[in-house]
């Protein structure tokens, strides 16, 4: 019972990071509707250089995780400019667009590997001190972890009820033309998605890669996590991206307890396909009218 | 001479790939990221029929038709779908078969791999030299490329085309999409059994690493950089893609940086590509 407490709030914690990747991925889909798969490389572009700012340049982690957060903001709104714009501009089919941000992603994760090698590199940090919650232990750096997460993804779940600038964005997800016709600034929309969006992938990137380190080819994996997360949890609803994130993180935690770490992945996929399969609008559906579908 | 050999053997079995690959991504217009996971269960399968004494032709057979038999699996479920869930879903069926290959240890020895697969023998000559595996590579592509070509032109081919281009029209004229769509992926998947045995009783030893999810994105990048829908387009991918880190390597490049700096010009030409010519180098059918 206790070992199952325990694998809970690791797979809460786990929630709480996913939780950060899934809407930062869901928040371009559901309003770009583009399948931004370059995703995975922005993750591994923020934990490289969260990692050269503490261990070359001797930042504190705080200090490098909020530098990192800002150049990630910068690097998002470049992947816009740089990148998206263009194919916006042109018409790109979504495919095409897909394919492009898919090699955007093998481009920066060969750069990466190039310069730094393949190998796993770590932030040294001194053990982290463990809190004793009833029968849990967490460490230091989990609570950590778990609060971060938490207040970035309440935060915006609130700011996305509450500003008019999201209400904009939702509604370019559903018309893009409309928001032109509107007066509204639509490129400083996009923007402001790729900034949000990729500050998120820039902080759970710092925690992660201060947690467990950081190798050139983990973009692919977190890339999925939080493109099951979302699809899983629903396609339209952000409380779903953050619901199936947690699920998702839950769920891996029991079967490593269950049965073994390796066969994580199969459950993970097997819950994305069936899913899709029985239900395909997710955890948490909105409400639809017919011909909105 | 034996390195030439070599990247011949490894050209037929790209060249074979991506044209059984062009049926359902050029022709059916269906982007699938799972034709290395039958790539893998073909070599599997053929390797296990064998170990388990069956005759080579036999085995396989066997194995073309255990694909045949997964792809209508897979297919089926995959098929509910199109755009980027149909994407989503071959993949996750392409890490569900990687997984297993790599955790079943009972039957598939797990991440060790199968090794001493025995070398193939046609009318009691043993293929073992690197010239003998080139021609037997050239004589898979002699035989199946024009199959699949008469596909190609056939009126299956035409209704595939007229459904990737409009699904909607296309079946008002009464066509079935679905049917459609699930006989070209069960012929894909079939066709790449083959060089999956072709592989596994060249290099004589398999593991799952050489199946991965890398290795179905690498197969797309072939047709999407050459071109599908036609073909031409696969053939120019397969040179581009197989022949480029062997050119870097010319120019001097350690191995360990040319194979990075391969995947790194590839995905930049993927960009390239996709902003300027949607349709590849030779293609006909850009991605929708």
């Amino acid at each position: 019972m206790n070992l199952f407490l325990q694998l809970m709030a690791n797979g809460l914690v786990n929630g709480a990071l996913f939780a950060m990747l899934a809407v930062g991925f869901g928040l371009v889909w559901r309003t770009i509707r583009v399948f931004h798969v370059a995703y995975g490389g922005l993750f591994v572009a923020c934990a490289y250089i969260f990692h050269v700012l503490v261990t070359r340049y001797g930042f504190s982690p705080v200090t490098g995780g909020v530098l990192t957060t800002c150049i990630g903001g910068a690097a998002g709104a470049l992947m816009e400019v740089g990148f998206y714009r263009p194919f916006y501009r042109k018409e790109a089919s979504s495919g095409a667009v897909l394919v492009a941000s898919l090699g955007i992603f093998v481009a920066i994760e060969n750069l990466i590997a190039m310069g730094f090698g393949n190998q796993l590199q770590t932030v040294l940090r001194e053990l982290a001190p463990a809190f004793r919650i009833g029968p849990v232990a967490l460490t230091r750096l989990q609570t950590i972890e778990f609060a971060v997460g938490l207040t970035t993804v309440g935060a915006l779940w609130l700011l996305v009820r509450r500003l008019r600038a999201f209400k904009a964005l939702w509604a370019m997800g559903d018309e893009p033309e409309l928001i032109s016709t509107l007066g509204l600034p639509l490129f400083r929309l996009r923007t402001m998605v790729f900034v949000i969006s990729t500050m998120l992938v820039a902080v759970s990137a710092s925690l992660i890669t201060y947690d467990l380190g950081v190798d050139p080819h983990m973009g692919m994996s977190y890339l999925l996590v939080a493109a099951v997360a979302v699809l899983v949890g629903g396609r339209d609803s952000d409380t779903g991206w953050i619901g199936g994130a947690i699920v998702l993180a839950i769920l891996q935690s029991l079967v490593v307890w269950k049965f073994s770490a390796r066969w994580m992945d199969l459950v993970t996929f097997v819950l994305l396909v069936s899913m899709l399969v029985f239900r395909p609008q997710g955890l948490i559906a909105t409400q639809q009218r017919v011909e909105e579908a | 001479m034996s390195y030439l050999l070599h990247l011949l053997i490894i050209l037929g079995i790209y060249s074979t790939l991506s044209y059984s690959l062009n049926l359902t991504l050029g022709f059916a217009g269906l982007l699938s990221f799972c034709h290395a996971a039958f790539y893998g269960l073909g070599a599997y399968a053929y390797v296990l029929l064998l170990q388990g004494s069956v005759p080579q032709p036999a085995a396989l057979a066997g194995a073309v038709t255990i694909n045949m038999l997964l792809a209508v699996l897979i297919g089926s479920v995959s098929l509910r779908f199109r755009g980027d869930l149909f994407l989503f879903v071959t993949l996750g069926f392409q890490m569900i078969v990687f997984v297993i290959l790599y955790n079943w240890v009972g039957l598939t020895n797990g991440p060790y791999g199968l090794a001493g697969i025995p070398r193939p023998v046609f009318f009691g000559v043993m293929i073992r030299t690197p010239l003998q595996f080139a021609i037997l590579a050239a004589a898979m592509n002699l035989i199946l490329l024009p199959l699949l070509f008469r596909l190609y032109r056939s009126p299956f081919g035409m209704l595939l085309k007229a459904l990737r281009d409009n699904e909607a029209a296309a079946e008002s004229l009464g066509i079935h999409g679905r049917s459609m769509f699930l006989q070209a992926f069960v012929i894909s998947a079939a066709v790449a059994a083959v060089p999956g045995a072709l592989y596994a009783s060249y290099v004589t030893y398999i593991d799952p690493t050489s199946f991965t999810l890398k290795e179905s994105i690498f197969l797309t990048a072939i047709l999407l950089l050459g071109g599908a829908g036609n073909r031409l387009g696969p053939l120019v991918g397969t040179l581009i893609m197989v022949l480029l880190p062997e050119a870097l390597r010319f120019l001097g490049l350690p191995d360990v940086i040319a194979h990075n700096m391969r995947e790194v010009i590839y995905g930049l030409l993927l960009v390239f590509l996709m902003y300027f010519r949607p349709k590849g180098i030779a293609g006909e059918f850009g991605v929708s």
